[in-house]
């Protein structure tokens, strides 16, 4: 049997390179807001902390690009 | 314009004569000055006279009224010296005639009661103050059209074979830079309204610096002053919001602005240029605000109106075509430019000398450089020829809007090296200056303002939705010059360091059971994009789903409790942030069907810090209150230890409640009690407190030791010497009924005994211990209502909470609780002193003392 379970309206941070994002993992103060790990080059993160996760990004020398989807 | 001056007004500062003459041409017949001012009043008032009388106008007086009516006033002999803009000759008669059909009128207060017609010609060569004339509104409404003088030039017959295209963004270049050095100088006005010579030579120097001629730049603040870009303001020049705002106008609008400020700009720097010895006698006899200081540029202007496109006409047809119109276009002919230029008599030859070294110079100047600069004319033939452009036709008032293409505007900036932007404003569409403003930091404002490019700005550009690429497009597309190769290399950077971390918001994310069924609803729908094993990105709703998790809506409790420390969450309730949070509380494992199992672990609690946190954090995901198992867990863990102390070989108690109560919450725990007393105290069985202390322990709870504390042997090793003491300590209480003195009672154990003093009342009757009459509940319960109420003392064998030790208790009951689930007697116990509270269920006997009373 099938089963399918929507996500909907959840954010992700969606990196290029896996190393990146075991950085960001392993910033404490992104941590509270990251989720499961979709891929080794995709994590979740709380839709509500975006503002707060865009900042801690620039602050790490990352460049984030916002895509709404 | 508002008319200054009634009719009525202005026909009292005539003369009675003056008076005269137009009665006499409206045929009106009037004996006194009232009357026939009375009479004029209402004729100039008719619209049916003005309008008549506006069809006999010969040509000359239609655009000599319009000359007044777009001047608003102009002096009788402002209007005799620019004959050139409304009648080639003859212009003394065409004020005459419309002043005596009262068309213009002449201003009261200027020559109140003495204006006569025959004062009109010598105004023309008086310095004496002329009359002001002004055409009422109702003139104004009527005035036809004005026709073109035919000023049609001759063109010249071979055309030149190679034209310069029009210098269409010289003119503004220049105008720009001017605003560029007054922001940059604030250049000091002295009391003569000119420039401060330190200041002067400075901007001068800045205007060298930006290849800009000198003239150029005199010109330019001139018509920026005209235009309002530019003001003095406490004595120095600055630069006004208008200048921004005229920036931000379409190009021929722009063109249009300048020209028409170019022509009627109040400063004389083109005649500075040419007449510099005669600068000051031009200024002096030219009155400001007047036609007559803007007149050689009007005249121009005239001219080349009339002119049609694409004809080409050489400069020396424009000398002679103005000199035809009026020679004295610059006060040639009045005698004081004679003697500024130490002439004494004023002869056609001089004359003519004098227009080819000035008046005819400063036209071909005027075309060559300003009109061409501004793109009014292009020159062909070496700068001898020149035709009007579609785009001067407009500027000139005569031509429709010209389409102007989009590759004028190529050279609006210019990307340096050192990641400088320099931007020529006005040049800019307001979409380039939006993306510069978003793309960029600007480090000078003004015209020609400078932008730095950095990483963040950059960064900041590309989140309002315009990419790298496409600024970058847009940089090239509007710079003549190419962007820095180091510039292109850092963009390309940027562009990559973009692209290497994306946030995706408000995705719809479709997790499924496993890799397998991912593929396959890949396949399926198109419109989704494989993100992890298990994970699908759909960019249009999927309908085949089973559950929803909204991650816009609060969160859903998602664990249910199992046995001991152990939680469970189902598949369903799982969102992408669960397993990280459980994770942190304990080891969790992932059932077949997706649920996810959490046994909470010391450790991981331990190192979460906390508990307070924790406890929450896991309360917020039951579905149901949480078990005081998992506070209690949790708590210990965390470091902030219970604390628990017996005071009696089977008795802890606990610093609170909650904790007492979870430990019967423990499985483990729960077989070594025997029973609670009160909220705060647990009875653990005989023998087993050292087991209980371990597995206490092991949860994080220590117990204190305290200096009663002992574990008896379990009952078997000591219930036949207990039932011996008991039968001893019966027979030493029957023995020594009545007698006064402390009870002891000896503990369980009898290598750690313990006496305990009873305090036995002052008048302690005889005690009946053990072997009471038993009876059920309800007996007991009547037998005690009975006693209530005739106030019998009575003897109760009670069993406490964990029902280890019966005791007798004399007791003066109260009152009956009955409402409650357990019966319960109130009363005052001799035994302990005090109010107590005894359930009925734990009466094992009792007596009423049937001879006392309390």
């Amino acid at each position: 049997m099938k089963r399918r379970k929507l996500h909907r309206g959840v954010a992700l941070i969606e990196v290029r390179d896996a190393m990146v994002l075991t950085e960001i993992e392993s910033d404490s103060a992104l941590l509270p807001f990251l989720g499961e790990r979709v891929s080794n080059t995709c994590i979740a993160v709380q839709p509500q902390a975006l503002p707060d996760v865009l900042r801690r990004l620039q602050s790490l020398g990352h460049l984030p690009m916002l895509v709404e989807s | 314009m508002n008319q200054p001056y009634t009719i009525r007004e202005c026909l009292h500062g005539y003369t009675d004569d003056a008076l005269s003459e137009m009665c006499e041409r409206w045929q009106v017949a009037a004996s006194s000055k009232a009357n026939r001012i009375r009479a004029l009043e209402k004729v100039l008032g008719d619209p049916l006279h003005v309008e008549s009388t506006m069809r006999g106008l010969s040509l000359e007086a239609v655009r000599l009224l319009h000359l007044v009516a777009d001047n608003g006033t102009m002096s009788i002999r402002d209007v005799l010296h620019v004959p050139g803009l409304y009648a080639k000759r003859n212009a003394i008669d065409a004020l005459h005639q419309v002043a005596f059909l009262g068309l213009v009128l002449v201003c009261p207060e200027e020559r109140t009661g003495a204006f006569s017609f025959n004062q009109i010609h010598p105004h023309r060569d008086s310095r004496e103050s002329s009359p002001l004339l002004f055409a009422s509104a109702l003139v104004k409404h009527y005035l036809p059209a004005a026709e073109p003088m035919g000023l049609a030039m001759t063109p010249t017959t071979e055309p030149p074979s190679n034209p310069s295209a029009p210098s269409a963004d010289r003119a503004t270049a220049f105008f720009l830079e001017t605003l560029r050095i007054v922001e940059l100088l604030n250049p000091r006005v002295t009391a003569a309204d000119s420039l401060h010579k330190a200041d002067l030579t400075r901007a001068q120097e800045q205007a060298r610096e930006a290849q800009m001629p000198v003239e150029a730049f005199s010109l330019s603040l001139m018509i920026a002053l005209e235009l309002g870009c530019v003001e003095v303001k406490r004595g120095r020049l600055v630069t006004t919001p208008q200048a921004a705002e005229w920036s931000s106008r379409p190009y021929a609008e722009r063109m249009k602005d300048l020209m028409h400020a170019y022509v009627n700009g109040q400063s004389l720097p083109d005649i500075k240029l040419f007449f510099p010895q005669l600068y000051e006698a031009f200024d002096e006899y030219l009155p400001r605000g007047s036609v007559r200081r803007t007149y050689h540029r009007l005249l121009v202007a005239h001219i080349l109106r009339e002119q049609p496109e694409e004809v080409w006409f050489s400069l020396g047809t424009l000398a002679r075509a103005l000199y035809d119109l009026d020679h004295n276009v610059l006060c040639l002919d009045e005698q004081w430019r004679a003697i500024a230029s130490n002439t004494r008599d004023i002869t056609p030859v001089w004359k003519d000398r004098q227009w080819e070294m000035r008046e005819q110079r400063l036209f071909s100047w005027m075309i060559q450089s300003f009109l061409f600069d501004l793109g009014i004319v292009e020159l062909g033939g070496e700068g001898k020829y020149f035709r009007v452009t579609p785009a001067g036709r407009y500027a000139l008032g005569v031509g429709p809007l010209p389409d102007r293409g989009e590759a004028t505007q190529q050279d609006a900036l210019v990307v340096q090296p050192d990641f400088e932007v320099i931007v020529y404003v006005d040049r800019c569409s307001p979409n380039l200056r939006r993306t510069l403003d978003t793309f960029c930091e600007r480090v000078q404002g003004g015209m020609v303002s400078t932008y730095r490019l950095t990483e963040q700005s950059v960064y900041r550009g590309s989140r309002t939705g315009t990419s790298i690429k496409d600024f970058r497009t847009l940089l090239t597309a509007n710079s003549k010059v190419a962007i820095p190769s180091n510039v292109n290399e850092q963009f390309s950077s940027w562009e990559r360091k973009l692209e290497s971390v994306q946030v995706h918001a408000g995705c719809e994310v479709i997790e499924c059971l496993n890799a397998k069924e991912a593929q396959a609803l890949v396949a399926e729908h198109p419109h989704c994009r494989l993100i992890g094993e298990r994970f699908v990105i759909a960019r249009e709703p999927i309908p085949e789903v089973d559950t929803i998790i909204d991650y816009g809506k609060p969160r859903r409790a998602a664990i249910e409790q199992e046995d001991g420390l152990v939680v469970r969450a189902p598949w369903e309730k799982i969102d992408l942030f669960l397993r990280r949070q459980l994770d942190d509380l304990g080891d969790s494992s992932t059932t077949e069907n997706g649920d996810i199992i959490l046994r909470l672990v010391k450790k991981k609690v331990e190192k979460g810090g906390d508990w307070s946190l924790q406890l929450a954090q896991l309360e917020a995901l039951a579905a149901r209150p949480l078990a005081g198992r998992y506070r209690v867990a949790l708590r210990a863990w965390s470091g902030e230890l219970d604390q628990a102390a017996s005071r009696t070989a089977t008795l802890v108690r606990f610093d609170d409640a909650e904790t007492a109560q979870a430990i019967l919450e423990f499985p483990d725990l729960a077989e070594h009690i025997e029973g609670s007393l009160g909220l705060f105290s647990l009875v653990i069985r005989q023998g087993e407190l050292g087991s209980f202390k371990k597995k206490l322990k092991v949860r994080g709870i220590l117990v204190k030791p305290g200096d009663d504390i002992h574990d008896p042997e379990p009952p078997e090793s000591w219930a036949t010497q207990w039932v011996l003491d008991h039968q001893l300590a019966d027979d030493h209480a029957n023995g020594a009924n009545g007698a006064n003195g402390t009870a002891t009672v000896q503990a369980e154990d009898k290598h750690k005994v313990r006496k305990r003093r009873v305090h036995p009342a002052k008048e302690e009757p005889e005690v009946e211990e053990a072997h009471l009459p038993s009876y059920s509940t309800r007996i007991v319960r009547e037998i005690l209502e009975d006693a209530i109420s005739r106030r019998r003392p009575v003897l109760v064998e009670y069993k406490n909470t964990w029902g280890t030790r019966p005791s007798i208790r004399r007791v003066d009951p109260v009152s009956l609780e009955t409402a409650g689930s357990a019966p319960a007697l109130s009363g005052y116990c001799h035994q302990r002193q005090g109010a107590r509270t005894f359930k009925l269920s734990q009466v094992a006997g009792i007596r009423v003392l049937e001879d006392e009373n309390f």
